[in-house]
């Protein structure tokens, strides 16, 4: 099997994304074609993953990768031989979204989006770098909770969902921003998408 | 005879196809209509040809009609070249 994850290279574009999506729809609740088209990012560098185990990536994305501390080298790796990039981006869905999280503190990335946060639904052990946790054992507050981050951390979510429970918590947090929708549901970007704001969310582009 | 970006094509279809036998995979077979190829399968398509044949693909030319067959992949390929 080989890695699920799709790169597609823009030279000119000084920004990446990289997607941490989640299930059979990958979270979007779109194609991800219709996203890069709404969402207006598909001149941009973008790396899109899939986790096919529904693990949070603890087990990586399937082939060499098949752990989250191979996934973070892999990221490293990947922007060493990319001198171009110089801002870094990572979105997450549903349960995608505790990848984007831990992958934008490993890399400084400058923003993570997080849409839907669903903290860990899944029960069993995995690796987390060297340690055996479960995702149930990830506590943002608790890793979010330090002045020394620099990334910033939107969490954008249907104020009529469970999604909402998990990210009140967050509120105060040092660099984290809720943005709450006032709609019913675990489909915050179908939520978007249909008040057309998808294309208000990202940064504008920027060139190298 | 088939041409290089044909085989090209061919040969990426069934990396990207898993549980599919080579005989399944011709220039004019249905892919996306038919259900064959994924959303995420499509993309990584995209990829392919970007990076193989240096063309830059707009995302208003990713849509079904495009990426049908090998025969329609090979022809957006010629026109973006």
């Amino acid at each position: 099997m080989k890695e699920d994850i799709i790169h597609l290279i823009r030279k000119d574009c000084s920004q990446l994304f990289i997607f941490f999506t989640a299930g059979k729809r990958f979270g979007l609740h779109l194609s991800p074609i219709d996203f890069f088209k709404e969402s207006g990012i598909f001149n941009r560098n973008i790396m899109f993953l899939r986790d096919r185990e529904r693990m949070h990536f603890m087990n990586g994305i399937g082939g060499n990768i098949d752990n989250f501390k191979k996934l973070i080298i892999h990221f490293k790796e990947f922007l060493a031989a990319s001198p171009w990039i110089k801002h870094v981006y990572c979105a997450g869905f549903s349960n995608g979204s505790l990848g984007s999280v831990l992958a934008g503190l490993h890399l400084n990335a400058e923003r993570v989006y997080s849409f839907a946060h669903r903290p860990g639904t899944y029960k069993g052990p995995c690796k987390y770098l060297d340690e055996q946790v479960s995702p149930r054992s990830f506590d943002l507050v608790e890793i979010l909770n330090q002045q020394k981050i620099n990334t910033v951390f939107e969490f954008h979510f249907n104020v009529f969902s469970k999604d909402m429970l998990g990210c009140v918590k967050l509120r105060g947090l040092p660099n984290v921003k809720l943005k709450p929708y006032w709609a019913y549901g675990h489909n915050t970007l179908l939520t978007l998408n249909h008040r057309k704001r998808l294309n208000t969310i990202f940064p504008k582009f920027i060139g190298v | 005879m088939t041409s290089t970006i044909k085989k090209q094509l061919i040969d990426q279809v069934k990396s990207v196809l898993e549980n599919t036998s080579e005989s399944e995979v011709k220039s004019h077979t249905t892919l996306v209509t038919s259900g064959l190829i994924d959303s995420f399968a499509m993309l990584e398509l995209v990829a392919f040809m970007e990076s193989e044949f240096l063309v830059k693909i707009e995302v208003e030319d990713i849509e079904a009609k495009n990426f049908d067959s090998i025969d329609a992949m090979e022809n957006l390929i010629q026109r973006l070249k």
